[in-house]
């Protein structure tokens, strides 16, 4: 069933390689006037947002690639999406088994573990490849620039950590409800909640965009264990209850 | 475990019990044996438990109660390896095409038989290369019915495996059915259709209310009630069926029966059809005189 489930999972991952490729190319593409338009603003002083000096300092900052590709790719856009692409994947991988009564024949060939372990693995097989190639897409662009992915590495650690964390609280929605749409909107309901609590500086550990998006402050290491155990956990207690779930 | 006809017992369910959420109690401590090479009919209306008993059966659904397969208390493995089911809901993926299914069930499986799904698809002449989803809903019946009799199994359980199946090809699978239980394997066959109960079954259970009301043969059922048709009124617990505005089909206990005639002299004996049985069994109304 693992060549089945890549299958049905392959639509979802072409149409987001797809959006993904075209920010990409948009973002790379567009890379000197993003530059300009940012030194224009040094000629300004805009109220609250600091003055042109600090404009002139990030343009030239922008002319450095690996500067470039973290803040405006890493960071400002494909980092973005990471949690929403782990939604995606992971909110009917079971639910749609159960929406449509598929269960039952897929019962008559594999037990119930084993259907677990392949659609979890075939769910986190296609995100963690979409993380790679996020991470890797700015080597195309390399060959002229001085471009040091390693100082990058942290990304692909906060992109893959943030991934599977979500990955696998999608999976949960996903066992639990029997219905794609709930899963899909409990998921999102969930993201939007921890993003709004983890404002507060107090609970910054509940905003997984923060450790996304910046992977270079000093709880990198304490929040990506973290994240790791609660991912894990949240994909035991799914299996716990998939196996003695009534279906 | 050996039963008086010989035949040794294959799955022993003692007090199967289910409560749904909010207390709806599905089934109330239902027991009954099935033997080697026996086809047992599970009969009932619509909600009577006959789809949860075998859902529980199958541990799809948790349950109370204990099943024992060949002595051995059920697990999954044992259920894995020696059941095969054929659900009400008989859903494929409609995106796959009928050869690509196959392919990914023998390699998931070993249990299932290549050679034996292709004769059955052969002779409906199913092809490998149609889409699911392209296939007409009786084709889906015969796919999925194809492939769960193809499985090695010691017993398949067929949830109205019948739906949308046209005369020739119900009747090509009832004989199927009997064929499997020569060869000793044994089937619990839960369905609507009174006609094919009384074809093939060996046994059946009559549920009503997530409660076995009768468990026998269905001759044994013929022989146990008389039939009487009256234009009057017999004493209230009699079991009673409205023929007509003025006539009325009673059902008695053979062993009761000489008391009965003694006292109403025009009734008339008639011959009495499982469907009667069923009505009053299933209904409700079967009295206990």
């Amino acid at each position: 069933m693992f060549k089945k489930e890549i299958k049905d999972l392959t639509i979802k991952f072409l149409v987001v390689l797809i959006i993904l490729t075209g920010l990409f190319i948009f973002i790379f593409a567009s890379k000197d006037s993003i530059i300009e338009s940012t030194r224009a603003l040094s000629n300004t002083t805009i109220p609250l947002l600091g003055n042109g000096e600090q404009y002139e300092i990030l343009a030239q900052k922008l002319e450095d690639f690996n500067f470039y590709v973290q803040s405006q790719w890493y960071a400002k856009n494909s980092g973005q999406f990471i949690p929403f692409i782990s939604i995606i994947f992971a909110f009917s991988i079971f639910a749609l088994e159960t929406d449509k009564k598929t269960f039952y024949f897929l019962l008559n060939i594999i037990d119930r573990k084993k259907i677990f372990f392949i659609k979890t693995f075939s769910v986190f097989f296609m995100i963690f490849l979409l993380m790679l190639i996020i991470f890797f897409m700015p080597l195309i662009f390399a060959f002229n620039n001085e471009f040091n992915i390693l100082l990058s590495i942290r990304y692909l650690i906060s992109f893959l950590i943030g991934a599977f964390l979500w990955g696998s609280i999608s999976i949960f929605f996903s066992i639990f409800f029997n219905d794609s749409l709930k899963s899909f909107f409990s998921s999102i309901i969930a993201l939007t909640l921890t993003t709004i609590i983890g404002i507060m500086p107090l609970f910054n550990f509940f905003n997984t965009f923060l450790y996304v998006l910046n992977p270079f402050g000093s709880s990198f290491w304490l929040f990506t264990f973290l994240y790791l155990i609660l991912g894990v956990t949240v994909l035991l207690f799914s299996r716990r209850y998939f196996l003695n779930k009534d279906l | 475990m050996m039963e008086a006809n010989n035949k040794m017992s294959l799955l022993q369910i003692n007090s199967l019990k289910k409560v749904y959420r909010f207390g709806h109690r599905a089934l109330k401590k239902i027991s009954f044996e099935i033997n080697e090479g026996e086809i047992f009919v599970l009969l009932g209306p619509n909600g009577a438990g006959k789809t949860t008993t075998i859902k529980s059966l199958l541990g799809i659904v948790n349950s109370g109660g204990e099943i024992f397969f060949k002595g051995s208390l059920l697990n999954n493995k044992i259920i894995l390896e020696n059941f095969s089911f054929l659900p009400e809901e008989k859903n494929l993926y409609e995106n796959m095409t009928v050869g690509s299914l196959i392919k990914e069930i023998v390699s998931y499986n070993k249990n299932f038989d290549l050679i034996k799904i292709r004769d059955y698809l052969n002779r409906f002449d199913i092809q490998n290369n149609k889409t699911i989803k392209k296939l007409s809903n009786g084709n889906k019946t015969i796919l999925f019915l194809s492939i769960v009799l193809s499985k090695n199994a010691e017993l398949y359980i067929l949830d109205e495996p019948m739906a949308n199946l046209d005369p020739l090809t119900t009747k090509f699978f009832l004989n199927e059915f009997r064929n499997f239980s020569y060869e000793g394997k044994s089937i619990l066959y839960s369905t609507h259709i009174l006609s094919h109960a009384e074809k093939i079954s060996d046994r059946i259970a009559i549920l009503r209310e997530g409660k076995i009301v009768v468990c026998d043969n269905i001759d044994n059922l013929k022989t146990l009630y008389k039939a009487y048709v009256y234009n009057g009124d017999l004493p209230d617990y009699v079991s009673k069926i409205s023929v007509t505005d003025t006539d009325f089909l009673y059902i008695i206990k053979e062993e009761m029966n000489e008391q009965y005639l003694k006292d109403f002299p025009n009734m008339i004996e008639e011959k009495l059809g499982f469907e009667d049985i069923f009505e009053i069994i299933a209904g409700g109304n079967l009295k206990n005189v």
